[in-house]
């Protein structure tokens, strides 16, 4: 199929497919899925300059599918996702500037990869450890086994903070958080995703589970909630550069929407703890392709 | 696996059929259609293109889920 707007022949059906595939990881783990989607573009011929902007405007879409999805399985903290994304879009914006400044520095790329690489890690193995110590204190029947997690520390002492106002999220069952810290924690993981040149859902969707204490299903659901915001927020922006072929955004979306909407559905099927645990593998996939693009010479960054 | 799971996949496969038929026959005739007019906004409004954008992937995004949730009741009820 012929794209005018980026001038390239890309095979329609290789579109859907890659959205399909990128659907059900963010249906199914909350993510956007850009560090994978990224990449695989650019292999299908998608000039550079437009791989980010299309790749967003996808997400947009997807993001409705999925949280609707999830919104319908109950899954899904409106009051949550929207203090978050207030964060969010603080942080982005705080992370790129730090990107401007750093601009002139001649290892920027090279630091801000291997940053990438070390964060993403860091995320797998300790999301590796405690889904597997949690699956192991659910099968002793300890925990309930829905939303089993062993590292509620951290959690505990973020909602002991007591900075008014105080909000109470009865859908994430958080009786009682203070809603700086909401608002911090998203500008912390909005910065990491600015800094880095990411969309984030691989840093939020932990950071809600382990920092504000949120069950796994809700975090999901709220994270793609959060995307449906922040990435129409991207989109507006790259295209405005023009930067976005929306009309392979829409063919990639015709996948991406029935992939969206399995994942979502798929999580019905697996408790908290199984689902951390497959999620600690994304990125270690996202980590193996920064190291591929630093060993081959040039610095991805989606 | 237990019989409600297996259930479900063969939902699952029956809906992805129906889906992709009808997305296929949809970037055909509705997408294809669209692609000349579009690149002409794209050319003569920067602000234009980024609001049609915006409302074309909301919009198919509202669609899409309601397709698929429309196909997975029917396939449900069968």
């Amino acid at each position: 199929m012929f794209f005018p707007i980026a001038d390239i022949h890309v095979s329609a059906i290789a579109l859907a497919m890659l959205g399909l595939i990128v659907g059900v990881l963010g249906g199914f783990f909350g993510v956007g899925g850009g560090f994978l989607a990224g990449p695989m573009m650019y292999i299908l011929g998608v000039p550079m300059n437009f791989v980010v902007g299309t790749d967003l405007a996808h997400m947009t879409g997807k993001s409705v599918v999925a949280a609707k999805r999830h919104h319908t399985l109950g899954h899904v903290d409106m009051k949550l996702g929207f203090l978050m994304v207030i964060g969010t879009i603080v942080g982005i914006e705080l992370g790129a500037q730090v990107v401007e400044l750093l601009q002139s520095w001649e290892f920027l790329e090279l630091v801000n990869g291997l940053l990438y690489v070390i964060l993403l890690i860091s995320i797998s193995l300790f999301v590796m450890w405690e889904s597997r110590k949690s699956l192991k204190t659910k099968s002793m029947e300890v925990l309930p086994a829905k939303e089993a997690i062993s590292f509620k520390t951290v959690s505990k002492r973020i909602q002991a903070i007591k900075i008014p106002p105080m909000i109470n999220l009865p859908e994430s069952g958080i009786e009682s958080i203070s809603v700086w810290v909401i608002i911090f924690v998203g500008i912390f993981t909005g910065f990491l995703a600015g800094l880095l040149g990411v969309g984030g859902g691989f840093i939020r969707m932990p950071a809600l589970v382990y920092l504000i204490g949120c069950p796994t299903h809700i975090a999901i659901g709220t994270d793609l909630f959060e995307i449906i915001i922040s990435a129409s927020f991207g989109t507006v922006t790259h295209s405005l550069k023009g930067n976005v072929d929306i009309m392979m955004a829409l063919v990639m979306h015709t996948g991406a929407a029935i992939g969206a909407s399995i994942g979502a559905s798929m999580t019905k099927y697996l408790t908290g703890p199984n689902i951390r645990f497959y999620f600690s593998f994304l990125p270690l996939i996202g980590a193996l392709l920064m190291i591929y693009a630093l060993v081959s010479g040039g610095v991805i960054n989606f | 696996m237990d019989s409600a799971k297996q259930l479900s996949l063969r939902e699952l496969g029956t809906e992805l059929v129906i889906y992709g038929i009808l997305m296929f026959i949809y970037t055909l005739t509705v997408l294809s259609y669209l692609i000349g007019y579009v690149n002409e906004i794209y050319k003569t409004s920067a602000l234009l293109y980024t609001l049609l954008a915006l409302v074309l992937i909301l919009g198919q995004g509202i669609l899409m889920e309601g397709v698929s949730t429309y196909i997975r009741e029917r396939v449900e009820e069968q």
